[in-house]
């Protein structure tokens, strides 16, 4: 079944600067997507006609079947300035506590979630922090919490991991697979990063650029659990990442 | 409209991290210790220059006798109903002009088109100096507490107006973007992002507010004559003649109300705004 469907898009911020040009893909229910393409492809502008915070110059984007207009049901995004997507005067369990408020849960429910999303990124017992006084790393976990509490059917990331360190990159690529695995829900994976798109995905779009067009589909063949070594150093790996890489460097 | 007090909610300057640093308990004791030594200096310096005698001591009385004055009137009943009466309507004043200038400046601050219909109005009203109108509010609504009240809600809005507007437009766009896709609705998200955003700045607008209400409304006081008051016990005893000691006594503990007051909004902001410069917005 699709989850998600995006027909004939276009997106342009006025006359004559198009970012985004005829896009059409879809991605399929519980299926994790990857986005892939070079910096000023309009990944992000793309992620947020996906999400209704900005709408379509041209085209649709169906989330399950209804238009998008304005931001769908059962949709969370995770942002890659988390330190500014997170609120600094909220502490982390109010952080991810926050948008349920909004779906009316009775408290009990809402600290159930919160703990158990708080438990599933790793961040036990940190309710009482402050994001300020956690790690880069940490704070993106608390994002990524935050939109797990919130169940969402479709979760769009964008470019989450862009800006913390390898080591924790890593880690929170693995999180990622994991949760996409334990809580079944749709991902649409948006990267500038070749190795991350074809690591996390089930099936990759490549996106060309100025403006933004689909220039490539392919499905990842590795298997569904994942690790940082031993599937980095699969052959089959290695192959569709020099795809993905090829693709890229034909169209610049 | 003016330029914002601080620079605290201006998004577009990168982070400067610890822009109120907290002082370690021995910096804040460094800090008092050289406070106070300008202090007494400043005293001992007004002592030696009244004792100098060049100035009739009964207008100019030395210092030392100033603050035996002014310690007396703090346990005196009579002036500290007066410190009261200004103090209601100052805080009174205060406490109307934000509930007035807050919902006023999220408002001009989250729309454009408020922006564009209210600035005229409040452009031309703000440029009236708020004592020319102390006259024709006497007029209308007496020498009384209401009075004063009055005008220093009509000058205590201003700061708090301003500095709401300028909080409210430095709200970082990908914290209001995260609330609109949890489609957290609006009134929600002015209460829980654009307020909290903006408060280090709304209480910058208070302080100010504060300091500015405390003047005007003492000058209220000793312009018009009203019945109670720091300002009218000033004015009576500058009438009763040669108790200069008195006035300047007065005087002094007005200034200590007013550094009190500020005193006390500052640790209001360190209590309340723990985020500050650790965080964006």
């Amino acid at each position: 079944m699709t989850a998600l469907q995006v027909s004939n898009l276009s997106k342009s911020y006025g006359e004559g600067n198009p970012a985004l040009h005829n896009l059409s893909f879809e991605v399929r229910e519980g299926e994790l997507l990857s986005i892939v393409g070079p910096s000023g492809c309009g990944k992000t502008t793309l992620l947020k006609c996906v999400a209704g915070l900005v709408p379509a110059t041209r085209g649709e984007v169906r989330v399950h079947g209804e238009e998008v207009s304005g931001v769908p049901e059962g949709l969370a995004v995770v942002f890659q300035d988390y330190g500014r997507s997170l609120f600094p005067w909220m502490k982390v369990g109010q952080n991810v506590e926050f948008p349920l408020e909004t779906l009316r849960l009775p408290k009990a429910e809402r600290q159930e979630r919160v703990e158990r999303s708080l438990a599933a990124v790793g961040l036990e017992g940190k309710h009482e922090r402050y994001p300020w006084q956690l790690s880069g790393g940490m704070q993106q976990r608390v994002a990524i919490a935050r939109a797990l509490a919130y169940r969402p059917k479709v979760l769009l990331m964008d470019e989450p991991f862009a800006s913390v360190d390898a080591q924790t990159r890593s880690g929170l690529e693995d999180l990622t697979r994991r949760v996409h695995l334990e809580f079944g829900m749709t991902i649409l994976f948006v990267t500038h990063d070749i190795d991350e798109s074809v690591y996390l995905a089930d099936r990759l779009v490549v996106l060309r650029r100025s403006p933004g067009s689909v220039l490539a589909e392919l499905v990842i063949e590795l298997p569904r659990v994942r690790d940082q070594i031993v599937t980095k150093s699969l052959p089959a790996f290695v192959r569709q990442r020099s795809v993905v890489a090829q693709h890229i460097k034909d169209a610049s | 409209m003016n330029a914002p007090v601080t620079t605290t909610g201006v998004r577009a300057e990168p982070r400067r991290p610890g822009v109120r640093r907290r002082t370690s308990p021995r910096g804040a004791l460094a800090a008092f210790l050289r406070g106070t030594a300008g202090a007494a200096l400043l005293t001992l310096a007004f002592e030696v220059f009244a004792r100098l005698e060049l100035v009739d001591p009964r207008l100019l009385p030395p210092a030392g006798v100033i603050l035996g004055e002014a310690l007396r009137l703090l346990v005196d009943p009579a002036f500290l109903v007066e410190v009261w009466a200004t103090l209601v309507a100052v805080l009174g004043g205060v406490a109307l002009a934000a509930a007035i200038a807050v919902p006023l400046g999220v408002l001009i601050g989250s729309y454009r088109l408020a922006a564009l219909g209210l600035t005229p109005i409040i452009d031309s009203l703000r440029s009236v100096p708020g004592i020319a109108i102390i006259p024709l509010l006497v007029l209308v609504m007496g020498q009384g507490v209401s009075m004063k009240v009055t005008i220093v809600a009509f000058v205590a809005v201003w700061p708090l107006l301003f500095n709401t507007v300028y909080g409210v437009r430095g709200v970082d766009p990908v914290a209001m973007e995260t609330a609109r896709a949890f489609r957290v609705p609006v009134h929600r998200t002015w209460w829980r992002v654009v307020l909290p955003s903006a408060l280090p700045l709304v209480l910058t607008g208070l302080r100010l507010a504060l300091a500015t209400g405390l003047t005007v409304g003492i000058a209220a006081e000793i312009a018009v004559g009203t019945r109670d008051g720091v300002g009218y016990f000033i004015l009576r005893a500058s009438y009763a003649g040669f108790h200069a000691d008195t006035v300047f006594a007065a005087v002094t503990l007005a200034g200590v109300l007013g550094y009190l007051m500020n005193g006390i909004t500052v640790a209001l902001t360190n209590r309340l705004v723990v985020w500050d410069g650790k965080g964006p917005s």
